[in-house]
């Protein structure tokens, strides 16, 4: 099987899956624990107006979504901690005018849009270089905030009116940790796509939650977990010739499941601790 | 010397709805005061006031002479357990140094020594020592608790708010944690949001009784009388170590 390894395209889908990995075990821990999974559906789902927009004004439509990830990220913040519309309902306005938008750009600009497939369910062996480069400048930034504003972002992921309380900004906290979301769907749209990102944030995650203690273990857990399951996804793509995106995401439900049950069958022998004073 | 807290005439409405009409209420130093009323008397607001989460409709709140904003680094907080998630990834001694985290330049996910011993000896004050590298998702609801009250004592607080502490615990817990907040009481004032009666008579030396207007206001035992018509329903009272009803239904 070492042949493959030998083709660019195949080379490129391996650094995209590292680059993926990144993205989505350090953003995917802080989507778990703070509970923001459907929010972040909502951003992931958004970002396919501004593929539409790329392929409108004839950008590379990847590159196209960064900025309007990033801001349809800030205006579901915005509009759930400031009005008093709900936090689902602006999840929901959000997800179907990006995705309504994204279909009308792609209309607007001859319709013709050859590998919009791979932007909605995700192809890892199309990734040219330059996106490759665009994916690796995201985690950089997505990296550097992790580590800025790390305790930070542990404590308003924690204890919201504690964080609040010791004067850290807490709203500016909070959307500063969905621009990271917004970043890390971008690096992930090429791995599996638009409508299947939400699994690859959250899966690896919650899987590292519980073998891990804190959020530092959790992320790498969780980037380790991504690597290994985003590897195996494509190698089995590959060899039986199936959708990449659609494979990582059914291997990352399989491991979560055999997770989960390994979990429940260790909490049968598992003696508790007696409480003591 | 200004008094630690002193509202002024405060009235409080959400959404026009008023929740607090022409409150007066002073903390002064050293004391340890209950503020016991219904749910929806204002018990929370008050605490937020305090804290500056929230700004009164009228009237003015002032934190050691000041705006409760400006004198945040001196006032520790101690929330309902239910308020946060309990599954959160961290352990005792990582809550405890959040504490430490100001709207200040921490950057990166490491702490110093010097913080770190201060977390340990935060948690020593209040018998946690031991359960420093536990997850707290491993800890019953009075560790948790005190582990809390750690993060608010980390900072050195000159006043300490507690919003319903006790509330989830078992007698014995409860009675270990008044305990601690009596040894607490010589060093900084302390506010405590409670329903719980009887631990008022026995602990606090103030009673604040608060049912959108402040009912009564000062020393506990006299305000014993006025809990009925605070919580409008009669009240049996039970004190520890007096087997018998100690007030009798009145109308």
């Amino acid at each position: 099987m070492f042949e493959i390894l030998q083709y660019q395209f195949m080379q490129n889908a391996i650094i995209a899956a590292f680059l993926v990995s990144i993205a989505c075990g350090i953003v995917g821990t802080y989507v778990v624990v703070k509970k923001i999974v459907a929010l972040s559906g909502g951003v992931a789902h958004t970002a396919f107006g501004g593929i539409g927009l790329g392929y409108l004004v004839g950008i590379d439509p990847l590159l196209a979504a960064v900025p309007w990830t990033i801001l349809s990220a800030l205006g579901i913040g915005t509009i759930s901690k400031e009005t008093q519309i709900s936090e689902d309902t602006s999840i929901g306005m959000f997800w179907a005018v990006g995705m309504a938008l994204g279909i009308l750009f792609i209309y607007m600009s001859s319709g013709y849009a050859p590998d919009l497939f791979s932007y909605l369910f995700g192809n890892i062996l199309t990734v040219p270089s330059s996106e490759l480069l665009l994916m690796a400048l995201m985690d950089v930034v997505i990296i550097l905030f992790a580590f800025i504003f790390y305790k930070k972002l542990e404590a308003v992921s924690f204890d919201e009116e504690f964080a609040e309380i010791s004067g850290i900004n807490t709203r500016y906290i909070y959307l500063l940790l969905l621009c990271m979301v917004a970043l890390s769907v971008v690096v992930m749209i090429k791995a599996v796509g638009i409508i299947l990102v939400i699994a690859l944030l959250a899966l690896p995650a919650a899987i590292a939650r519980k073998y891990s203690s804190n959020l530092l273990g959790m992320m790498g857990y969780a980037i380790g977990l991504s690597i290994l399951l985003s590897l195996g996804g494509l190698y089995l793509s590959y060899i039986f010739d199936l959708p990449s995106g659609s494979t990582i995401i059914l291997l990352l439900a399989v491991a979560f499941v055999l997770s989960s049950l390994q979990q429940k069958m260790g909490k049968h022998k598992r003696v508790r601790p007696s409480s003591q004073k | 010397m200004a008094d630690v807290v002193e509202l002024k005439n405060v009235s409080f409405s959400y959404d026009s709805i008023p929740v607090l009409k022409n409150v007066d209420f002073v903390v002064k130093k050293g004391d340890l005061v209950g503020v016991i009323g219904p749910n929806g008397g204002g018990k929370t607001t008050l605490l937020k006031l305090i804290l500056g989460l929230l700004h009164p409709t009228k009237g003015k709140v002032l934190v050691f002479g000041n705006s409760p904003k400006s004198e945040r680094e001196k006032i520790g907080y101690v929330p309902q357990i239910s308020n946060f998630e309990r599954d959160f990834p961290i352990d005792v001694l990582g809550v405890v140094l959040l504490g430490k985290i100001e709207g200040g330049s921490a950057i990166g996910w490491s702490y110093s020594k010097q913080e770190k011993d201060e977390a340990l000896k935060a948690l020593e004050t209040v018998g946690m020592k031991r359960y420093a590298n536990r997850e707290i998702s491993k800890l019953s609801g009075g560790q948790i608790q005190r582990v809390l009250l750690a993060r608010a004592l980390i900072g050195k607080p000159s006043l300490l708010l507690l919003d319903e502490p006790v509330s989830n615990l078992d007698p014995e817990a409860q009675k270990s944690f008044y305990e601690l907040l009596d040894e607490l009481k010589q060093k900084m004032a302390i506010l405590i949001v409670t329903h719980d009666l009887t631990a008022v008579t026995q602990y606090m030396d103030k009673l604040a009784c608060l049912n959108g207007n402040l009912y009564y206001h000062g020393k506990t035992q006299e305000g014993i009388k006025h809990l009925e018509k605070t919580y409008q329903c009669p009240i049996e009272l039970i004190a520890h170590g007096v087997p018998h009803r100690i007030l009798k239904r009145h109308k």
